[in-house]
């Protein structure tokens, strides 16, 4: 079982593209109490059928709800029968070195975001990538590796994307890159910041040019990409169920959305069991792998299987699909054509 | 890719990309586990060779919420 958490939607930064819509969050500023957050830590270990339970802090900046918070509700998962990962979703700014000890000694996967490397590039986010960067230098240090970055790709950073990818080769970390989505708050800024489909594209394949030949760092895009091209996953398999709970105990059926009234399905109740949320988890973890109509991959993109979000999407903007295919087919297809290649030259 | 199904650890050894290489190795070693009934190593169709059984905030390649 899966379960992402917003314990809060309160943030220290103002990300222009962020997920979470100010106008449709007004009003839920109160965070996700000590008590609620146990019962659905405890809900999710009674649902979890082989040990195994993935939680996801996301928010907002999940770290604005303080060291204790997170201590005791990490001690209060070591009294479950179940083995949790905890994955949070931060900023890293507020992450102090008490905060970096807690997760290390619980082993707990940090995605972050890095969408430059000088701060008057980082205009998007706030200016606070030195911040990050010293952060990230930190986690370096302790000898912490479970770290994924994200680098949001704007028509403003994208051609500091090579810089970003330089910059990362050295660390241990995993990073991943991908174009700006439209939704929440930056729905309309996003559209306007989409970088060209060709300026990404050129700028992309140098990387993944570069990176075939390295191997440093790991990219999850790349890697993603070629596990796909590799695998012979059938259509119908699918993705294991995950439900999301924001700061309210409000369950969303698309954590994309979650916080937007439109797609909220049911509110949680600690006396009730998650088998009654069965239908509300997100419909990306039954996604079906279906072929694309547009591009030889199966489901790299979604736009075109995953109904729901599809839907979303083209409920904001009719065109954005199609504009985002025409960003990411080119860096697919070089894919596609270098693995290609290479698996040609060993069987022959 | 068809390709993948045929191929061996030893003909993959000859793949002159480092990063290609190691995920055909890695793929192949998988599939060999699935073949023989191992799937300690696999959560949920997830590898724990790679750490990030979560992808990103979306959960998919492309997501580009931070």
């Amino acid at each position: 079982m899966d379960c992402a958490i917003k314990p809060t939607y309160r943030c220290n930064l103002k990300c222009l593209y962020c997920c979470i819509h100010e106008t449709t969050h007004a009003g839920s500023q109160s965070d996700l109490s000590m008590d609620k957050a146990m019962q659905i830590v405890q809900a999710v270990a009674e649902k979890s059928q082989n040990g195994n339970a993935q939680i996801r802090w996301h928010g907002g900046e999940p770290l604005c709800m303080g060291f204790e918070y997170f201590e005791k509700l990490f001690e209060f998962q070591k009294h479950l029968p179940v083995r949790f990962d905890n994955v949070v979703f931060t900023n890293l700014t507020l992450l102090d070195d008490r905060f970096l000890d807690l997760f290390q000694k619980n082993r707990v996967i940090i995605f972050t975001s890095l969408d430059a490397i000088e701060s008057d590039i980082d205009s998007q986010r706030g200016g606070h990538c030195e911040r990050v960067l010293e952060r990230l230098d930190a986690l370096e240090s302790a000898g912490y590796t479970d770290v994924t970055v994200k680098t949001t790709v704007t028509s403003v950073n994208v051609n500091e994307l090579e810089k970003i990818y330089r910059y990362l080769r050295e660390k241990p970390f995993e990073w991943n890159f991908a174009p700006v989505l439209s939704a929440g708050k930056g729905r309309d800024h996003c559209l306007t910041v989409l970088p060209d489909a060709q300026v990404y594209s050129d700028m992309a394949i140098k990387i993944f040019n570069e990176w075939v030949a390295s191997n440093k760092p790991r990219v999850y895009l790349f890697r993603k990409v070629i596990e796909e091209l590799l695998s012979s996953r059938k259509p119908d398999e699918v993705e294991r169920p995950m439900f999301n709970v924001d700061a309210q105990g409000e369950i969303y059926k698309c954590l994309q959305f979650q916080g937007d009234s439109d797609y909220r399905v049911a509110s949680f109740r600690g006396s009730t069991s998650i088998d009654d949320f069965a239908d509300y988890t997100c419909e990306w973890s039954s996604f079906k792998f279906e072929p694309c109509n547009s591009c030889d991959f199966t489901w790299i993109c979604k736009f075109n299987h995953c109904s729901f979000l599809g839907d979303c999407m083209q409920r904001i903007d009719r065109d954005f699909t199609r504009r985002y295919c025409d960003i990411m087919k080119p860096l697919f297809h070089r894919i596609q054509t270098v693995v290609h290649n290479e698996l040609s030259s060993v069987i022959r | 890719m068809e390709l993948a199904k045929e191929i061996t650890v030893e003909q993959a050894q000859g793949i002159s990309s480092p990063a290609i290489r190691s995920l055909v190795v890695e793929h192949i070693s998988q599939k060999e586990k699935i073949r023989n009934g191992d799937s300690s190593h696999i959560i949920y169709g997830y590898s724990k060779f790679t750490h990030s059984k979560t992808s990103c905030t979306c959960t998919c390649v492309v997501g580009g919420l931070g």
